[in-house]
């Protein structure tokens, strides 16, 4: 099945209440680097993104026009309805802080819209938010014990000295880099857009990622595969 | 519009009116960002027995609810469930059944749906499992259409492990939704 992502200027129908949306290089600045976040119709044009932009920066607020979007199969109009309230209590209870983590555990991440994975090098990414808002909806979406743990090492470090941590947070971090899985946006949104029942294996998502890789590339909103090594 | 809506409070400083300000102000971003919902927020918001008709519903995301905020208090105001407004809490669960009677009597799912998400949330937001886990015991489903159902069991879904109810709602809401449905509505919950 092929992903076509939609762009969000053309905007989103009225019977779509919450969609995924994704950003390309033009977003993050960063080579091989998408960004994603759910993407709430108000209606009259109105959307609002939410997004996990960085630490403690859970952000409601306007969609950039460099943002495509996908419909997610499995969310009906009444579970989209409950996120859509969940978004906008838990922006509203946490007051954007919620904590920036390269791993994503098993753990209670919420209680009611109320944060509570404080304890250091807990958190989530931009793709694992969108992953657990899902989840503790009692959708999952992907089958997190088919990812593998190695091979991201290079990219977690990076974050972690980027990220704005405390001591603490630092080093819980560093203990866990390369030994957890990592979770890409368009491999969040790609399995976004197939899973219709059973979560989406990891050999199946690689090729629903390569698909919206291609299909920002077509919109205008990111780098085709074979340029994305000669970014400057 | 602002005016309007202190007038509306102070004409009225009851329990019910407070509440009713309080929920369409933390709740009514939920109520008009669903769905693009313009013709099901107009339809709710044309409030028969009142003399105040916002003409469309706005809503601004950054700032005050204006006119749903109104709307809401005059909306609580015009519900005739009299016997439970002045004794309304949010952890009164006998009160927050009434008022999801109400809503779906009127037709009104989609708001009786978000407003199980506020009562929800409010409650675990203190750990309060007994109330939310007596909501799902006592409540009466044959009240209720699937947006309430529904919302019911997703909202409480994380916590199911606490909420001793929780399966016996399943199963309850679960025999009431046509088979060939219960995989779409009930994804992920079964």
């Amino acid at each position: 099945m092929t992903i076509r992502l939609q762009d969000i200027k053309e905007g989103i129908p009225d019977e779509v209440a919450l969609a995924i949306a994704i950003a390309g290089e033009p977003v993050t600045h960063a080579v091989n680097q998408r960004h994603t976040g759910f993407v709430v119709n108000g209606g009259e044009g109105q959307l609002w993104l939410f997004d996990l932009a960085w630490h403690n920066h859970f952000r409601k607020g306007n969609t950039g026009l460099e943002y495509a979007f996908v419909r997610a199969e499995c969310l009906d109009e009444i579970t989209a309805a409950t996120i859509v309230g969940f978004l906008f209590a838990l922006h509203d209870d946490t007051k954007g802080k919620i904590q920036y983590s390269v791993a994503y555990d098993d753990i209670r991440y919420f209680d009611g819209a109320k944060w509570v994975a404080g304890e250091p090098g807990q958190g989530l990414t931009c793709a694992t938010f969108v992953l657990e808002v899902l989840r503790h909806h009692g959708i999952e979406i992907l089958a997190t014990e088919t990812w593998p743990r190695d091979g991201n090492q290079e990219w977690q470090d990076r974050m972690i000295l980027a990220l704005p941590l405390t001591s603490e947070e630092f080093l819980a971090q560093c203990d866990i880099s390369g030994q957890v899985a990592r979770y890409r946006p368009e491999e969040v949104v790609g399995c976004a857009a197939l899973c219709l029942f059973e979560p989406i294996t990891y050999e199946v998502a690689r090729g629903a990622a390569d698909d919206v890789v291609l299909e920002l590339a077509r919109l205008g909103k990111g780098h085709p595969p074979d340029r994305v090594s000669r970014w400057p | 519009m602002t005016d309007r809506l202190n007038e509306v409070i102070d004409d009225d400083a009851t329990t019910s009116a407070w509440i009713g300000h309080d929920f369409a102000k933390r709740g009514c971003v939920d109520f008009i960002s669903n769905g693009g919902t313009a013709h099901v927020a107009s339809s709710y918001w044309s409030l028969s027995g009142t003399s105040w008709k916002p003409s469309r519903p706005s809503f601004d995301p950054f700032g005050t609810c204006n006119a749903i905020e109104a709307s809401m208090v005059l909306q609580m105001k015009v519900t005739r469930q009299p016997a439970m407004m002045p004794h309304f809490r949010f952890s009164e669960i006998d009160s927050a059944k009434s008022l999801i009677y109400s809503l779906e009597a009127e037709h009104h799912g989609r708001e009786a749906a978000m407003f199980i998400g506020y009562v929800v949330r409010r409650n675990f937001n203190h750990r309060n499992w007994a109330a939310v886990n007596e909501l799902l015991e006592t409540i009466l489903i044959d009240e209720l259409t699937r947006w309430s159902m529904v919302a019911l069991l997703r909202s409480t879904f994380s916590a199911r492990g606490v909420l001793p109810a929780w399966k016996r709602l399943l199963l309850d809401v679960s025999s009431r939704i046509e088979v060939e449905e219960r995989a779409t509505v009930l994804r992920g919950l079964l």
